[in-house]
């Protein structure tokens, strides 16, 4: 099925809470209330563009295993790790990240 | 009964029938359904048909129900706001880890503060409005008269004021009720809500102490 | 939908670790989370019995402030949120007649972060100045590097973003099946509920947890000498950046078992689920209201709009009670059969609205003046939580556990499992309403014998351990239904959804045989000739 019938759904749910932050001003002008809310509609823009040009791929190879993925979550630790150990800690996620990235791209083309 | 504890009980004496009431339909409901219509030889089950209007019947009920309680609310959160402009007495409350400091801008040098042994008591006449302005020294935290059932949280780097109104007879206490580290259940304090002459009392007595830290 | 015959699946251990089949993704988050879940209710219990009686008998005070840091952590960043996402992770593709999910790798990326970032962040208890303990919501400035120091407070945080990054990766996999990957004639109104629980789920994962990653990001760098959230307006701006995640994560951790719930009471009442298109607005407008409340979390700080906050967390009534419409308009009717899983569903709808209807309460700033911030919160919060959503996870797992494991679950062991959860959780739960509105605060390690609050605190330490055994009893009914399986076969309870249309467990790209023709939200119904509700006068 295509995506634009789940694309209206979204559409729909996306005019929902602009009505909800559209009401916000009656009650408030309090910038920092307003910025959470209409950041989080934006955002949702693009997901239904996305949602509206979505086409199933139809025949295609699907992948069995991926090391590349759990390399590359595993570069995102060592990133995130930088914050509590140091710097070594997030060199050692960048070097990993590279590694993931690479072995993703050979995997995808295999 | 004091502004706060009336306004309180004023919602609540809303809310919560309106809360048993729908617990016991709700119950009542899932109990016959469960009862019966259990699965029996010989009886098989209805094929589900829509009923729109029924639906939207019980919505509208629901937003009716919804529409009471926010009117009340509403009604009760707008007096609880209010501060009078002149009020009877005025206190300064300043949180801080771990402890409460009170002064009184009507009277100079008059200081009730948590020290090593005890914690403060929070001095104000009864049965008049009291103005309290809260702020912290450090970190959130937040003044709770469970008594009174209000509480306000203290904001870094600014000042708010809230009115109170003491209930004479009753005791109080105060908690802090905002997480604020390693004793924050130790912040407590007291509170001595005086009648006409010993508040007129405590004022002579305090004006004679030295000021305090 | 015809795909290219796969190699061989990846087995074993290694398997376990690169295997980017969903259905296997999904069992590995299972199994985290509820590692997770036993990690985080060993704290509850080591908290309860601190708590029991006044004094300090059990840990110190930084020992506490960390424990309850941690299981409030756990629980909901590292047990429930990814527990819900993994029902969606193994069923919405299986529901919507996909052979696998859309983006396995990202997908698989996102379980990956989510089980480091949960070792991060338990690997801060190993740090000098001990584990995180500015409560779960590390609110500002109390979260600040001058009031909580130390690598603890750093390794939490990058734990928690970790785990929130890979669950918006899960959540966002999972919104692609449902956009693109539906079978055909399979129209978005012919969806069935639990698929769309786990849109809605979804979309407030997508909409709102980035918020987190920005307030956390955020409380990063203040930590590291950028003055992130200065002043009053800072520490405001933290907890709207928290909130605004804060409140629809708990919503994520309770539609996804309101679908499943919905789906078990028709499976076991016998016919369609009552009012579906009811559910679908309900479900949409519930979450679109979730995105609009987190301010009452505000209510007295003083610094935001509490009319409006107020008005729309009451407004939530209406959808929820909608959802209780169709879950007793599909009992009314039916041909109920009492077994375990339909037991767990309808105690989820009772016990869930003691902690609803303590919801609209505290939705009310006059009320929350008094309650918020004291144990009537903590009661409120587990009613929904644990009391409610568990309950509703526990109907979804006895219910689909024959399909993904092959066999059944014990029904006794399953009922006495739930006795013992409704006993528990009430026993421990219903004592916390009396304790906040008495003036217990939260978050407190310790309390007075002159405050009177011992007794409550004793049978609620009592009801913890009565939930640690009915958690044991499941463990005893897992490893005994394992050692003697009993085969379950393909559609053990007259499922009315596609993945009951195939072998349990699935094969790898879920259906060999061609599925049945799509034309309602309940395709097994319509191949045993039991009408839509459309189609009845």
């Amino acid at each position: 099925m295509r995506g634009r019938d789940a694309a209206l759904w979204i559409g729909l749910w996306t005019v929902f809470n602009i009505v909800l932050s559209t009401l916000l001003f009656v009650f408030t002008t309090d910038l920092m209330t307003h910025v959470v809310y209409w950041l989080a509609i934006v955002w949702l823009l693009p997901l239904i563009l996305i949602a509206l040009l979505a086409r199933d791929p139809g025949r295609r190879a699907l992948p069995q295993a991926s090391g590349g993925s759990v390399v590359l979550a595993l570069a995102v630790a060592f990133l995130a790790l930088g914050a509590g150990l140091g710097l070594w800690a997030a060199l050692c996620g960048a070097a990993l990240g590279v590694v993931g990235v690479v072995l993703l791209v050979t995997e995808r083309s295999a | 009964m004091a502004a706060t504890q009336n306004d309180f009980s004023d919602v609540q004496a809303v809310y919560l029938p309106i809360a048993a009431v729908v617990l016991a339909v709700v119950f009542a409901a899932f109990l016959f359904a469960v009862v019966r219509y259990r699965a029996r030889d010989g009886r098989a089950a209805k094929p589900t048909r829509e009923h729109n209007a029924l639906e939207v019947a019980i919505a509208l009920g629901l937003a009716a129900i919804v529409a009471v309680l926010v009117v009340v609310t509403f009604g009760v959160d707008d007096d609880e706001a209010k501060v009078a402009g002149r009020p009877a007495f005025r206190v300064d409350a300043v949180a801080f880890k771990w402890g409460w400091q009170f002064t009184y801008p009507g009277l100079p040098g008059v200081v009730d503060r948590t020290t090593d042994t005890a914690p403060p008591a929070l001095h104000v006449p009864a049965g008049r409005e009291v103005a309290v302005r809260l702020s912290t020294r450090d970190t959130t935290h937040a003044f709770w008269i469970p008594e009174l059932r209000y509480k306000r949280d203290a904001w870094p780097d600014v000042a708010q004021t809230f009115a109170l109104t003491f209930p004479a007879g009753q005791h109080l206490s105060g908690h802090c009720a905002q997480y604020c580290g390693l004793r924050h259940s130790d912040m407590v304090f007291t509170v001595q809500a005086l009648g006409r002459e010993d508040f007129a009392a405590w004022v002579a007595r305090a004006r004679g102490r030295r000021p305090g830290p | 939908m015809s795909v290219a015959a796969p190699l061989a699946p990846a087995r074993g251990l290694a398997g376990a670790v690169v295997g980017t089949d969903h259905k296997s993704v999904a069992a590995r988050t299972f199994i985290t989370a509820f590692g997770f879940f036993f990690a985080g209710g060993v704290v509850a219990l080591i908290m309860r019995w601190e708590l029991a009686t006044p004094g300090m008998q059990v840990t110190s005070r930084a020992g506490y402030d960390q424990l309850f840091t941690m299981h409030g952590s756990t629980m909901i960043y590292l047990f429930v949120t990814p527990v819900a996402l993994s029902l969606g992770t193994y069923f919405v593709p299986l529901q919507v007649g996909a052979a696998e999910i859309a983006g396995p790798r990202v997908n698989l990326i996102g379980y990956w972060l989510l089980a480091f970032g949960g070792v991060i962040a338990w690997s801060s208890f190993l740090a000098r100045n001990g584990a995180a303990q500015a409560a779960w919501t590390a609110e500002f400035p109390m979260s600040d590097a001058p009031n909580t120091p130390g690598t603890g407070m750093d390794l939490w945080i990058a734990g928690v973003m970790l785990a929130t990054s890979g669950v918006i990766l899960m959540a966002a996999c999972q919104l692609a099946t449902i956009v693109a990957r539906r079978a055909p004639g399979m129209t978005m109104l012919r969806v069935p509920v639990f698929t769309w629980s786990m849109v809605v789920t979804c979309l407030m994962v997508v909409s709102a947890f980035p918020s987190l990653l920005i307030a956390m990001g955020g409380l990063l760098l203040d930590r590291h000498g950028v003055d992130v959230y200065p002043g009053a307006g800072g520490a405001t701006a933290y907890q709207h950046l928290f909130w605004f995640y804060g409140h629809p994560v708990v919503y994520v951790m309770f539609f996804p078992f309101v679908g499943a719930s919905l789906e078990v009471i028709a499976t076991f009442s016998g016919r369609r689920v009552f009012g579906y298109k009811g559910i679908v607005l309900s479900l949409l407008a519930f979450a679109a209201l979730s995105m609009a409340v987190w301010g009452h979390h505000m209510f007295t700080t003083g610094q935001v709009a509490n009319h409006y906050f107020s008005l729309t967390s009451t407004m939530l009534a209406v959808p929820a009670g909608m959802e209780y419409v169709a879950a007793i308009g599909t009992l009314i009717g039916g041909a109920l059969v009492l077994r375990t899983p339909m037991l767990f569903a309808i105690a989820f709808f009772l016990q869930f609205l003691l902690g609803g209807l303590s919801g609209i309460y505290v939705g009310s700033p006059p009320l929350d003046y008094h309650v918020h911030d004291s144990y009537f919160v903590v009661a409120h919060f587990h009613y929904t939580l644990l009391a409610g959503s568990v309950f509703g996870l526990f109907a979804a797992v006895y219910y689909w556990w024959p399909k993904v494991t092959g066999f059944h679950l014990r029904d006794g062991l399953g009922k006495l499992h739930l006795a013992l959860f409704v006993i528990g959780t009430n026993v421990t739960f219903l004592p916390m309403f009396f304790l906040g509105y008495d003036g217990m605060p939260r978050r407190v390690a310790n309390y007075t014998p002159a405050d009177r609050w011992t007794t409550l605190n004793v049978l609620s330490t009592v009801g913890a351990f009565v939930i640690g055994l009915s958690i044991a009893v499941f463990c005893l009914n897992v490893l005994v239904s394992w050692l003697r399986a009993e085969p379950a076969g393909p559609d053990p309870w007259g499922g009315q959804t596609l993945e009951w249309a195939t072998s349990s467990p699935p094969p790898r790209l879920n259906f060999v045989a061609p599925l049945p023709p799509i034309r309602s939200s309940e395709p097994l119904l319509d191949l045993r000739g039991v009408p839509a509700p459309e189609a009845l006068p």
